[in-house]
């Protein structure tokens, strides 16, 4: 059985830091990558093509960040929708904002799957991994 | 008002004044032709009775001069007593007739007949010698044939004035015998008392003047004396002598002129010698010698013409009332109609003033309201983005250190702890420096009473310029060139602080961001548009991908270029610092060109 890969994408590192721990609490088995800003998530994604990596199946991504931010992200990702073809990849917006302007921004984008502000602690995380694995773990 | 209502009046008035009084004068004129006329024609009327009687006496006269008397014709041996009773019984009826002699040649008269009564002539016995009388000596350079018509004078029996006077005119011819030899003269007077009285009567109470050629006057209703230059002037014909010395009198032509206040008609009398008169009635025009050469003067006084014109002049007095009163009706009803439309239109005037007036005011409420608007708008703007600064990057680090917590009380494991407490730290420094980072936001935000002074850029550029060098130099890129173009201005009133961080940042971004492989620059160029001061800042460094970017360029912690150290800051606070100063920033930028700011600096 193949390990849930899992990306997380925030210039907050001590964030990055606390929830690799939540994860790995919740489970053993998951391949974690973590960028700490849009442009180098995106690069990577576009490596996991041209490489045909697997991609993760989960990106928790937050919105302001520095050289690329949440936002521009997913426009790069819609880009790159195309080439995705079968493969199922959730986004859900961890974001520390509760700004109106942004949650209106979500609705843009029919990628997102969940908007969640943070903090998300270990029970929240779990619900999480729980929709989109549907308890495959 | 008062001007223009006179003005009026004056222009109006004037035209219909010179039309009335050349109306008047030719009614005048008109009127004195007429009485002119009238006199003409009782002038003629009177002299053609004068004429008559002058030629009766002449055909009277000459009778005797075709008549033969006997040869020894003397006083006692006279001609036919039957013939010449019958001749008196017949002349005797004639009114005027009122002597008749035979003259000798020595002026003693042998026949004398005298009217003593109306239709009564007698023969008188005392003669008298007329050797010295004009009459009898004219009368013998007569030829046979010829009569001598005598001036009218006043009768003389006996060389003295007869008492009553009685104006008489004579007629003289030669008389001869038989055989052809003169024996004497025949002399007929006729009275002319009654003709004279006649002609005097008047029409209009004028002046009745008979004259002769010389002008001497031989009667006037104004003098009971008839002739009298031929006798003795007294004071009053003296004067009316004088009187009718007229300048208008030089040419002795039939006329009338107006002078010394009276209408003067003259005419000549022509006794019939002429033929051209329609005179000629009588066929056989006896040859008449006479020194008579009468004219006719009718004097109309001043007081009757006055009167008569009267009426011109009532008529010119009213119709120039009535002209006035219709001319001032007029000219008040003008004058009102000017006065209510010069306020009519003084009252558009101010109204249109007010109007203008008001209408600027409104363009300036206007601007004032654009501009707290557009200060509002910003400043709406600048709490948004401290909101967000506030709300995200302080919330994340807040919202990492809760979970650290829980982390840390739920942790029993003492290898955790020891991993979690350093990331307390490294939050507890991350929201200092935000701390720090936003009070320098909220300062910026907060400056009310901002110190504004005139800023000369090109000196703070140079000295920043200077400034510079000295990291140029560690950079070991000494071809970096600083271009000034502020030739259309260079001086602004602004905070100086903010301007010097403002320039500072832009010059350090433009360093930093610079491309290697080019000859590096940045270009500060200033400009009006609009009336507004506008600094351009080109560089032709990296560039930033405003695609992506564009949202996010002014904003707090966003950086664009990988590989260089930054906050982030930056452009944020140059942004902040230029909307507290009411200027505001725009990039343009391509990746790998260069970067072009524009700042508007708005009025202070």
């Amino acid at each position: 059985m193949k390990k849930p890969k899992i990306l997380l994408v925030d210039d907050d590192e001590v964030y990055l830091f606390v929830t690799k721990k939540i994860l790995n609490n919740l489970s053993e088995d998951l391949i974690i990558n973590a960028f700490t800003d849009g442009e180098q998530a995106i690069e990577y994604i576009d490596l996991c093509l041209k490489e045909n990596i697997e991609l993760p199946e989960l990106i928790l991504l937050d919105i302001n960040m520095p050289f690329l931010d949440g936002w521009g992200f997913l426009a790069e990702f819609k880009k790159m929708k195309l080439k995705l073809e079968e493969q199922n990849v959730t986004i859900f917006m961890i974001t520390s904002s509760n700004d109106p302007s942004d949650l209106k921004k979500v609705k843009d984008f029919e990628e997102i799957s969940g908007y969640i502000v943070k903090p998300v602690f270990e029970d929240k995380m779990e619900e999480i991994l729980k929709t989109v694995y549907n308890g495959s773990l | 008002m008062r001007k223009k209502f006179l003005k009026v009046i004056f222009i109006l008035y004037i035209p219909l004044l010179i039309f009335s009084l050349i109306w008047s004068y030719q009614q005048r004129q008109s009127l004195i032709q007429n009485l002119a006329e009238i006199e003409q024609r009782d002038i003629s009327k009177k002299s053609y009775h004068l004429v008559e009687q002058t030629r009766y006496l002449v055909e009277t006269t000459k009778f005797w001069s075709n008549y033969s008397f006997p040869t020894a014709f003397s006083q006692k041996f006279q001609i036919d007593s039957t013939f010449i009773k019958d001749y008196i019984k017949t002349v005797q009826v004639y009114k005027s007739y009122d002597q008749f002699r035979i003259i000798d040649l020595h002026g003693k008269e042998i026949i004398r007949f005298e009217k003593i009564a109306k239709d009564s002539m007698v023969q008188q016995t005392d003669l008298q010698n007329k050797i010295d009388r004009g009459y009898f000596q004219k009368g013998l350079s007569l030829k046979k044939g010829q009569v001598y018509v005598s001036p009218i004078e006043l009768n003389r029996e006996y060389g003295i004035i007869e008492n009553p006077n009685k104006p008489v005119i004579r007629g003289v011819t030669p008389v001869f015998d038989v055989n052809g030899d003169q024996i004497g003269l025949a002399v007929i007077n006729f009275n002319m008392d009654e003709r004279l009285k006649l002609m005097k009567t008047s029409l209009v109470d004028e002046n009745f003047y008979l004259i002769d050629k010389n002008q001497n006057v031989i009667t006037t209703n104004l003098s009971e004396n008839t002739s009298p230059h031929l006798t003795e002037m007294n004071k009053i014909d003296s004067l009316i002598y004088n009187k009718l010395k007229l300048t208008n009198l030089i040419f002795k032509k039939d006329t009338f002129f107006l002078e010394k206040g009276s209408l003067w008609v003259y005419r000549n009398v022509d006794i019939g010698f002429e033929k051209n008169i329609g005179m000629n009635r009588y066929e056989d025009v006896s040859e008449i010698i006479t020194d008579n050469d009468w004219a006719i003067i009718q004097e109309t006084p001043n007081s009757y013409i006055t009167s008569r014109l009267q009426t011109i002049k009532n008529n010119l007095i009213l119709f120039n009332i009535l002209t006035l009163i219709v001319i001032v009706v007029v000219a008040l009803l003008y004058a009102r109609m000017q006065k209510e439309r010069t306020d009519f239109i003084a009252q558009l005037k101010s109204k249109n003033t007010a109007l203008i007036v008001g209408k600027a005011e409104i363009e300036t409420t206007n601007q004032h309201v654009k501009n707290i608007n557009n200060k509002l708008r910003v400043r709406n703007q600048q709490l948004e983005d401290f909101y967000y600064v506030v709300a995200h990057n302080l919330k994340a680090p807040v919202s990492s250190m809760s979970i650290i917590v829980d982390m840390l009380r739920k942790s029993k494991n003492e290898k955790t702890t020891l991993e979690l407490l350093p990331k307390l730290a490294t939050i507890s420094n991350s929201i200092t420096t935000l701390t720090e980072d936003v009070l320098t936001y909220v300062s910026i935000l907060n400056n009310k009473d901002l110190e504004v002074e005139n800023v000369n850029l090109l000196l703070m550029l140079k000295d920043l310029e200077n400034e510079m060098l000295a990291t140029l130099e560690d950079n070991n890129a000494k071809d970096f060139n600083i271009i000034y173009k502020l030739d259309a201005w260079h001086s602004i009133k602004c905070s100086k602080f903010y301007m010097k961080s403002i320039l500072q940042n832009l010059l350090s971004n433009a360093i930093k961001y610079r491309r290697q492989d080019v000859d590096s620059h940045i270009i500060f160029e200033s400009t009006w548009e609009n009336n507004q001061k506008v600094l351009y800042v080109k560089d032709n460094g990296l560039g930033i991908d405003l695609d992506k970017h564009k949202d996010n360029l002014f904003k707090l912690y966003k950086r664009f270029h990988r590989n260089y150290s930054g906050k982030g800051m930056g452009l944020f606070i140059v942004k902040s610092q230029l909307e507290a100063m009411n200027a505001s920033i725009k990039a343009e930028s391509e990746e790998g060109q260069g970067t072009l700011f524009k700042i508007k600096f708005n009025q202070l």
